[in-house]
Order: structure tokens, then sequence, then C-alpha cells
């Protein structure tokens, strides 16, 4: 059970003999003590609590007992230390039992017994572990530090019964100690007879008075005399209130202590008591339990530490030295492959940032070059949408959607060979000469015919693929000119699906312009649609049709099918995405722009085919094969290659105008756009 | 890929990447016939195939298309590059019959551009005859 330790170990800190003074004094001044003196006691304890160790120390060899100033909370840091030194001082087998460690369970039941003076004592004890200061209390503790052997043996008798047990108990019922402190001593006396002999060594000295340790510290301090600090008279008057409230706290903290040091020193944390002030209390006892740690633990550091570095020395000295050389070659491995991750992370972190920005900038480009067009111009819902490539083929695409001054709608679609960045200036110069001349009122094929011999130089190796339209709103005519470049689709909306096929436009394909920069004259062909009802007109690039499914190409007949089966108000990047799910693979950009035409009725029909002719196109027959397309009669054809072959003995060029009226072609041939009535050939429809 | 050497001194076929084969019928003339799918993919192979032929010296260029099944617009652009960038008294042809390769041909208005016969021969005769004639 508990044992009463009253060995005190005094640390001459700066505040030591200040504070065994006012110990001293306690008893007569306990009762007039304030709580507000304690408050001066409580700061210094912290920081003189490592000189205290450090004194402690130095201490240690001179026998604990002869050392009568209790410090408050130096003390209890001197403790741990100063216990450690002094196995010796103690009896071997005085275990140091806290007194009433040693029966917390039976303690509350025989408190009454205990004589009025132990009993006080045992509180005045209680008072100071716990904080306790009533004046009873610190008059008991005062008589106890006035040297009266008697209690101090008392003490040390109370004490006897709780040798050997309180370590154990202690441990086990730490909660109870508290209690047990005030209770118990008056069957402790009995127990102990080691604990006696320390305590009368200890007993030299006046400080008993509130040093008596704390049950749950005397019982851990079984192994070995548990140092009992006193705590100041100062601090002793402290207010009850606080000093029961504190008493749970310091005996939780000292609790901790007793376990650290468990079976061999144990720290008491008297100096708990010392700080009266109710409202310090828990972090006071938290300190000195703390410090009360510390002051055990760095022995041990020090003791082991040579030994440690023996150790070390020792393998050392065993490693060969290739080893060693190995090892440090090793080492600085590591050290420059460390410096040179760090390295490297940084450097991921840079190039990340700048990646984000060059998208940025990627998609500031992206976004002059493929303009959001308003969702209406007009009369003429509009929609654009691209979709780069699944590959290096990304780049090059263009479009442009926008009103002519005189009420039309004007469309740019193409693609410019080459991808990727080297394509990006020749995309821009493409669009914004085509749409220049579409803006100053020229047709879209002279607007392609110019640019192509505008640009002719520009492109250098590159060439563009331009389709180039215009839509009449009131007229309801789209015309369109293309250089190398897929013609529209263009479907006529009929509110029967199974019309959608009638209704689809069939181009003409045969003599089609070359692209813009191959080094031949374009802008040769025009068309002119009329679109007298809903109708939907899909310009796209050839991404769309060469996108691959299995091993066959989309194609314009699936573009076809895909735009029958999506809603009319649906828009170009719907189509997209209805074209990206039934394709496989994707290896070329796709842009798309859709003109939705509502109202009226009728399904479109080609109005007029233009073709410009020059002796090359009717001498390699392409011209023949342009006017079978469009299903010219054999006699019609000749009759018309006939007046052409004589008017380009004249000039370099001839329009050839073929109009379809009620189920006729009329093919007129003109110079350039200017239709010469005179030389109008009429030839009746197939 | 082929080089100059190869093509001037081996006069056998050439089998290169990507169904490309290669033969010089004589140290002037340089047939270059493709299988299979002319992409993007394939593109390049063409472009340097073609390249070879003309810095091996090769005067008279026969591209034969009789057995691509499909060619894109890429592919289009090289032999436009090609055909643009010939020396002087250089000639090509291209052998095409399959439609769909002669549709995107003449969708792409290079028709005109191109001198195409539906035979070997033919093509070959093209390019002598108009080396002769010009030269």
């Amino acid at each position: 059970m508990a044992v009463a330790i009253t060995a005190v170990f005094c640390a001459f800190g700066p505040l030591s003999l200040p504070a065994a003074l006012a110990a001293k004094d306690a008893g007569a001044k306990v009762p007039a003590a304030k709580p507000t003196s304690s408050a001066p006691v409580e700061p210094a304890a912290t920081p003189r609590s490592k000189r205290a160790e450090r004194e402690a120390k130095a201490e240690a060899p001179v026998p604990a007992p002869t050392i009568a100033p209790p410090a408050p909370a130096e003390a209890d840091e001197s403790l741990g230390v100063a216990r450690r030194h002094h196995p010796h001082t103690t009896p071997p087998g005085a275990a140091g039992v806290a007194p009433s460690g040693a029966a917390p369970g039976a303690a509350p039941r025989r408190s009454g017994h205990a004589p009025p003076a132990a009993r006080e004592r045992r509180r005045a004890e209680a008072g100071r572990d716990g904080g306790l200061t009533s004046a009873p209390d610190a008059q008991a503790g005062a008589a106890a530090g006035t040297e009266s052997a008697s209690s101090v043996e008392a003490l040390a008798r109370k004490t006897k019964k709780g040798g050997g047990k309180g370590p154990k108990k202690g441990k086990k019922k730490p909660l109870e100690e508290p209690v047990a402190e005030g209770s118990g001593g008056s069957k402790t006396p009995t127990k102990g007879k080691k604990g006696v002999r320390v305590a009368e060594s200890a007993s030299a000295t006046a400080v008993a008075a509130a040093a008596v340790s704390p049950a749950a510290e005397s019982g851990a301090s079984a192994a070995s005399a548990a140092l009992v600090t006193p705590a100041p008279a100062s601090v002793a008057p402290a207010s009850a209130l606080g000093a029961k409230q504190r008493g749970s706290a310091a005996a939780g903290a000292r609790r901790g202590a007793a376990g650290a040091s468990a079976g061999s020193a144990s720290a008491i944390a008297p100096g708990v008591t010392t700080v009266a002030a109710s409202s310090t209390v828990t972090p006071s006892g938290a300190a000195s339990t703390g410090t009360a740690r510390a002051a055990i633990k760095p022995a041990p550091r020090s003791a082991s530490q040579p030994a440690l570095v023996k150790t070390i020395t020792k393998f050392v000295g065993v490693v060969p030295m290739p080893v060693r050389i190995l090892i440090g070659v090793l080492i600085a491995l590591a050290l420059a492959l460390g410096i040179r991750s760090r390295f490297s992370s940084v450097r991921t972190r840079r190039l990340v940032r700048q990646r984000g920005q060059l998208l940025e900038d990627v998609g500031l480009l992206q976004a002059a070059l493929l303009p959001v067009p308003p969702a209406r111009l007009g009369p003429v819902g509009t929609s654009v949408a691209y979709r780069p490539a699944d590959g290096p083929g990304a780049g090059g695409d263009f479009y442009d959607v926008f009103a002519l001054e005189d009420g039309q709608l004007a469309v740019i679609v193409g693609d410019v060979s080459g991808h990727g960045r080297e394509a990006l200036p020749h995309t821009a110069l493409v669009r914004f000469t085509v749409r220049a001349y579409l803006e100053a009122g020229l047709s879209p094929r002279k607007a392609l015919q110019t640019a192509g011999t505008v640009l002719e130089r520009q492109l250098g190796d590159s060439f563009a693929t331009v389709v180039a339209a215009t839509y009449h709103p009131r007229e309801r005519t789209l015309t369109y000119a293309s250089a190398g470049h897929p013609p529209p689709v263009v479907l006529g909306d009929s509110p029967r699906p199974e019309q959608q096929h009638a209704a689809r436009i069939e181009p003409v394909t045969s003599c089609s312009s070359p692209p813009i920069g191959t080094g031949m004259r374009t802008g040769a062909r025009q068309t002119v649609v009329s679109v007298p009802g809903p109708a939907r007109l899909c310009f796209h690039t050839d991404g769309v049709t060469e996108a691959r499914v299995g091993e066959d190409l989309f194609g314009s007949q699936r573009l076809t099918r895909t735009l029958e089966a999506l809603e009319r108000d649906a828009s170009a990047a719907a189509l997209l995405d209805s074209i990206t799910e039934q394709t496989d693979t994707r290896p070329d950009d796709m842009a798309a722009c859709l003109l939705a035409v509502a109202d009226g009725a009728g399904a479109p029909s080609i109005v007029l085919e233009q073709l410009e002719l020059d002796r090359e196109s009717l001498a390699s027959g392409r011209a023949e094969r342009f006017l079978r397309e469009c299903r010219v009669s054999d006699a019609d054809i000749a009759e018309t290659l006939r007046s052409a072959r004589l008017e380009l003995e004249r000039t370099d060029t001839v329009l050839l105008e073929l109009h379809a009226e009620h189920e006729r072609s009329i093919v007129s041939l003109g110079r350039d756009n200017v239709v010469h009535t005179a030389e109008l050939v009429a030839a009746s429809a197939s | 890929m082929l080089s100059p050497a190869d093509t001037t001194t081996n006069p056998e076929p050439f089998t290169g990447a990507f169904g490309i084969i290669q033969s010089q019928p004589d140290e002037r003339t340089s047939i270059v016939a493709l299988e299979g799918e002319l992409d993007l993919g394939r593109a390049p192979s063409l472009k340097w195939a073609l390249v070879d032929s003309l810095d091996a010296g090769c005067k008279q260029l026969v591209i034969d298309l009789s057995r691509v099944r499909f060619m894109d617009s890429t592919a289009l652009s090289v032999l436009v590059g090609v055909n643009r960038n010939l020396a002087s008294g250089a000639h090509m042809a291209i052998v095409c019959v399959n439609t769909n390769v002669l549709k995107i041909f003449e969708l792409s208005g290079m028709d005109g551009a191109f001198a195409i016969y539906p035979t070997v021969d033919e093509a070959l005769a093209h390019v002598r005859g108009s080396t002769t004639r010009i030269g």
C-alpha cells in the first residue's frame, strides 16, 4: 500500500531558497496566505525547472534528507534525478510506498479512525497534492513543516503499512488516490517498516510539512524512496475549491509520473500543489508532471548515448574500408538522386504550368480561326462544330458564317493541307481572304477564283480546299462554289420522312475546281440551288466523310442518312457527335456548319450550274463529261462544245451555264459571269 | 525507306513498307505501285518513295494506284505536291481504275491536273511520249 516518503531534495535554484523560506513560514502564514500569492510562484516554476534539474543532479550525491528547503515545482523535477542517484541512500527494501495509495479501497472506510492530527496532515498532503489550502490543512502542513518529528515519524509509520503494496494499488486505482491520501492515513502507519526507515532518515528534514507525497507517487516509488517536496507555504493557502479541482488533476499527473517510473524511482510532483490558484490548477499540474518525467528520462539518455555511440563505433570499426567507401558512394548517390528528383519535380511543375499556358494560347488561336456564329442569322438558324482528329492530323480546318450587307448570309468552310501549327497561318490567310472577297460582293465562284490567284504565291507548298456559299433569304437560293472541297449536303425537310430521300440534292462532281494553291486555275464551277421549303444545308470538311467505319469510309451517303435521322433543329455539334458514335477512327479533323432554312414548301433543286470552260477542259473531255452528268442530250452537247470551241478562239475562257427550268436544261454560253443571250444555245433536257 | 542508291543500282522490284513496290523498267523511268489504303499513315511513305525516285534521276514517273482501295486527302496532297514540284522535263502519270479513287480525284478537281490512265502501259506511253515530245 501507500507509503509516505519524506525524503526531500531541494534544488537550489534561484527561487529555491525563498521557496524554502516560504515553506518554513508556511506554517504560520498559511492561514493568512491568499490565493493570489501563488501567482508569482507558478510562473517561476516552469522556467526554473531545467536549472532545478541540473542542480538536483549536482546535489544528487548529497543525501537527500539534509536538504531542507522544499522547492515547489523544481523540487519535483529534481526528484526524479535525485532519486535516481540516491537509490543507495534509501534502504534496499525501502520501496517508497505512497501512504494514501496504500489502501485506496479501504481508506474511505477507515478515514474516521485516523487521529485528528494525522488526518489533518493527510489532508494537508492531499491538499498539497490537490492544492488543498484550507486553513487546517495548511496548519497541519505547517506543523509538519516545523519539523515536528512526531508527525513525520507518524507519517512514516503510517506509510509502513503501505510498504510494498503501494505500487500495485497505486497503479491499479489511480483514481482513488486523492481520496485515499486523506483518509487512508490512519491505516497506513502500521505498514511498511522500510518506509519508516526511509521516512526517518528523511525526516531529518523539516520539510516534512507539506512534503508528503501523494498516494500515487508513493505507491509508485515502491522500488525506491519517494521524494517528497513540500509546497511553499504561500501556495498552500490556495482556495479549497481550487485545491479540490486540482486534486484530481494533480493526482492524474502524478499518476502519470508514477506510471512512468513504475517500479523504480517515481517523481513526485508536490509542486503541483504550489499552484494554488484555482484557475491555474490543471496547467500547473500538467507542467509539473511533465517536468517530473523529463527529469527521469534524461538520465537514461545520457547513459545510453555513449553506449550507442560505442556500439556504432564498434560496428564501423569492423566494416572493411572498401565497404565503407561503397557505403559512402551509395550515400552520395542517394543524395545526388534525391537532389535530382527534387530538381526534376520542380521542372515538371514548371512544364505543366507552361503546358497549360500553351493550351490556353492554342485555344485562343483556335477560337480566332473557328468563330462561334450567332444562333440565327436572319431567318436562318446556324450552328457550327469542330472536332479535332484523334491523331496528329489536328489543325487546318476552318469555317466562318456571317451576314453580308445586302442581307445575304455567307458561309466559308475549308481545310488547309498540312496539319498542326504549320497550317494555322495559312488557315487564317485563306479564310480571311475569301471572306473579304465575299464581303466585297463577289459571287462565291469569283471569290474563290480571285483568292486562288492571289494566294497562289502565299501558300507555299500547302494548298487549301474551300467551299464558299451565299444564301439569299428572300429569293431562297443557295449559291455555292468549291475549290477542291466536298460540296454541301442540301436536304429538304419534308413533313413525311419517306420523302426525305427524294429531297436530297445530288451535286454534279464533274469539272470540280481544284484547291487553292495547286498552281491551277480554280473557281470554275458554281451551283445555285433553290430552297423553296424547309431544308438543312450541311457544309463539312473531308474529315467527316473520311472518318472510318471499320475498313470503310463514312462517306457522304452515311452523312446524309445521319442528317435525316437527326431532329430538324439539331445542331452541328449533335451531327458530329452522332458521326463520332458511328465511326471507329477519325484520322482528320471534323468541322461542320449547319444552316436550317424554315418555312415555305417544296423540295430543293439545282436551278443553275455554271462552268468556266478553257481550252484544256475542252480538249481533255472534262467539259463533255460535265454536260453528260447534267443530262444534256448528245446533240446539245455537240452543239454546245462546237460553240464553245469557236468562242475560245477569241477568248481564254467561256462560261457555260445550264438553267434548269421546268424539267429542261437550258445551256448558255457567255463570257465570264455575263451571259450573252445572242450566243445562247438551247437544248432540251433528257 | 528507299535510298537513291537502291533505286539506281537495283533494277529488281523493291518491296518497301506499307505496300509500296518500286521498279525501274529503265534508268529514266520509275514505277511506284501502291497497295491497300493510302491514308494519313501511308502518305509519308508514298511521298518519300516518289521523292527518292526523282532524286535518283528518274524523269518519268508512273504511280500505279490500281490496287489502292482507298485514298484520302493527305495522299492526294502528296501527289499534288510531287506533281507541282516536278523538274522541267519530268513527267508523271497515274494508273487508276478504282472508281472510289477516281471520284476523289474528280471531287477535288485534280482530275484535270493529273494524267490518269487505266493501265500501266498507257501511263508509260504517256510519260515516254511526253518526254520524247518535249525533251
